[in-house]
Formats: structure tokens, C-alpha cells, sequence
């Protein structure tokens, strides 16, 4: 398991970089600085036909919750979303 | 339009079980610095009903505590956490009327993820997390007493909303004079919540005017962002307006807001583990 993103401190400060290894030890020393959350890179097991359908079923949803209109800031709201699901499924 | 008035409501809110001791002290010690963790362990284990669940939920890592924690007295590592568990825990735990029509473990579901999203709002614009969490978790607690004062209603409500794809409150507005969040918003007064979490329920649909302040303004945003992010698995789900208004007044930016998603969605699915709702 490897980090995906660097850890960085309240400071700004980077305690692990972006791939670094997750061992034992490592991950106790950020469970003691009560760390409450990080990101590891998974590796991804779908072939393009998977990754196809699970955009697809992405978008289909994201059309259906935010269905009907309004305003500005839910417009924009629904960009970051999609943005964000659409990263995820692909 | 039924002659059924708020007042009316309100004066048969004893079909509502009250809060739990324990969540009524730690909603009550929200702004007091003195409020100490031997004052909510004393609380908290006069209700042994709730020690085990509030145990397994400080332990799903939902509320980011950093040890494993096997006795109340523990619990004193992080106060302010264990107040949010104990709560969410208290809550969930007493408020459940159900029937065929209406599923409380859907409606709590929504309520945490909520209450996550305020949480995550309140730390992103540095406001009060756990009075954010609070108010986020006891957001929707008109409609359970809707439910529970006049069932057949609230189900006409329900039906209305599912057949006519109609946001919960003008659904309301065509069965009541009043909506669940003016219904939740009394309710709070007549429990005699802080002020800050009457504001955060009474104002969550409807922020244009900005007279229920920032409270307000953030469970609107953080009622909207839980739809946007389909926490609650609710049935149909569609996200509901969102306040231009509310939104500059706090300074949200979605686009910079974007990268706490995964966190709120990692800690959600955490806590609806840890208390049973999944």
C-alpha cells in the first residue's frame, strides 16, 4: 500500500511524500500524531469496458440527482461533484 | 390545507420521545468552557444502554480518534469527539418511530451525513465543529415529530413528494401551514437547545434572508452538499436549491472545497457502520 497524495503537517510541512511505502511502522507513527486520514493509491483491476460502464453510470446518476434547475451556486456545486465522481470512476 | 396549526403540534411534541439525558447535557454544554470530560463520563455511564455503542463508535476511526479505546474513562482523550459519538449515539438510539411509510434508520442516515458535512464546512470557515455537527444531526427532527403527532399527514407529505417529484417543504406547505424545519426549529426552543442550534434547524430551507445567521446559512450548504454527495441512500434523491446568498456569506468556494469530499464520504460511511444504520 503507498500513499497517493503527500502528508502534510499543520505547518505545511511534508511527513511522507506522494508513493511512499506503507509499513507497520509508519503507520503507527502517523496513527501517534493522531493523523485521522489518508490517501493510498489502490491499484486498479478494471479493463476499459468496466471503467467505461462505471463513468456511464456516473454520469447517469449525477444527471438524475441534480435533476431540474437552479441557481448559480448549485450549478457550480454540481461541477465540483461531477468532477470528483467522474475522477473516481475513471 | 389542514386546519392542524404549529402550535397545535408543538402542544402534542410528548408523542416525541425527549432526548436522552446525556445528549440533552451535551447539547446543552455546547459553548461552556467548563464543561469538563469527568462531567460526560459521569453522564454517560448512568446510560449503560449507550457505553457499548458510543464504544464501538469511537473506535470506527468516524471521528478520528488515534488509539483504541475499551473504557469510558478513555474516552477522556478526546472530549470533544466523544461528545459528538455520545450524541449521535443518544439520538439515533431514542428517536425511532417507524411504520410501513416512514423508516427512521433512512431519515438518521441523511442526518448523519448531514451533520458531517456541517462538521467539514465548520472546519473549512473555522466555526464551532461539534455545535455544527449537533445542529446537523438534529437538522430534520421536525419531520420525526410530524410523524409522530400526525402520522396519516406526514404521509401525505411523503406521497406527495414521491408522486409529484416535489422538494420536501412545498410538499409540506400543501398538507401544513408550516414546514419540518419551522416544526424542528420551535421543537428545539421548547427543548430549550442553544439558540445557535434552533437557528442551524429553523433556517436549513431557508437561508435567502440570512435571519437565522451562520448556523443557518451552514446547514443549508451542508444539507445541500450531503444530497450532492448521495449520502443517505435516500430513495430518489434530488439535490434541493442552493443559496447564492449563504454561500458567499460563508465564502464557500466548491471548486477549493472539492478536496474534502473524500474525507466526509470515508468518515460517513465510518459512522453509519459503527451505529447500525447500514
Amino acid at each position: 500500500m503507498v500513499t497517493a497524495a503527500a502528508i502534510l503537517v499543520r505547518k505545511g510541512e511534508e511527513l511522507l511524500p506522494s508513493g511512499k511505502v506503507l509499513d507497520s511502522a509508519i503507520i503507527e507513527s502517523i496513527r501517534r500524531r493522531a493523523i485521522r486520514f489518508i490517501m493510498v493509491n489502490v491499484p486498479d483491476t478494471r479493463d476499459e469496458e468496466a471503467i467505461r460502464r462505471d463513468v456511464e453510470m456516473a454520469e447517469k446518476r449525477l444527471l438524475h440527482i441534480f435533476r431540474g434547475g437552479g441557481s448559480e451556486a448549485r450549478a457550480e456545486l454540481q461541477r465540483a461533484i461531477t468532477a470528483f465522481r467522474l475522477r473516481q470512476a475513471s | 390545507v389542514t386546519a392542524l396549526t404549529l402550535t397545535d403540534i408543538l402542544a402534542r411534541a410528548s408523542a416525541l420521545p425527549t432526548l436522552p439525558e446525556v445528549a440533552q447535557y451535551i447539547i446543552t454544554t455546547i459553548d461552556d468552557e467548563t464543561a469538563n470530560a469527568e462531567n460526560l463520563v459521569e453522564h454517560l455511564n448512568t446510560d449503560p444502554a449507550v457505553v457499548a455503542r458510543v464504544l464501538a463508535s469511537a473506535n470506527s476511526g468516524a471521528f478520528g480518534l488515534a488509539n483504541h479505546i475499551d473504557s469510558t474513562r478513555q474516552l477522556i482523550l478526546g472530549l470533544e469527539k466523544i461528545r459528538s459519538i455520545t450524541l449521535a449515539t443518544a439520538v439515533v438510539d431514542r428517536i425511532n418511530p417507524a411504520s410501513q411509510a416512514f423508516n427512521p434508520r433512512v431519515l438518521w442516515r441523511h442526518s448523519l451525513g448531514v451533520a458531517m458535512c456541517a462538521r467539514a464546512i465548520a472546519e473549512a470557515i473555522d466555526f464551532n465543529a461539534e455545535a455544527a455537527f449537533t445542529a446537523g444531526l438534529l437538522h430534520d427532527i421536525g419531520q420525526l415529530l410530524l410523524f409522530a403527532v400526525t402520522p396519516d399527514l406526514f404521509g401525505e407529505v411523503l406521497t406527495r413528494r414521491q408522486n409529484l417529484d416535489e422538494c420536501i417543504v412545498d410538499a409540506e406547505h400543501a398538507v401544513f401551514d408550516f414546514d419540518h424545519a419551522q416544526a424542528g426549529g420551535e421543537l428545539a426552543r421548547l427543548w430549550k437547545l442553544p439558540a445557535a442550534i434552533a437557528d442551524g434547524i429553523n433556517g436549513h430551507h431557508n437561508p435567502e434572508s440570512g435571519e437565522f445567521g451562520e448556523m443557518g446559512d451552514l446547514i443549508h450548504l451542508a444539507e445541500v452538499l450531503s444530497h450532492a454527495l448521495d449520502l443517505g441512500e435516500l430513495p430518489n434523491n434530488k439535490v434541493p436549491e442552493l443559496s447564492v446568498a449563504a454561500c458567499a456569506r460563508l465564502g464557500i468556494d466548491w471548486q477549493v472545497f472539492a478536496r474534502r469530499f473524500v474525507e466526509i464520504e470515508a468518515r460517513y460511511d465510518e459512522l453509519t457502520l459503527a451505529l447500525g444504520l447500514r
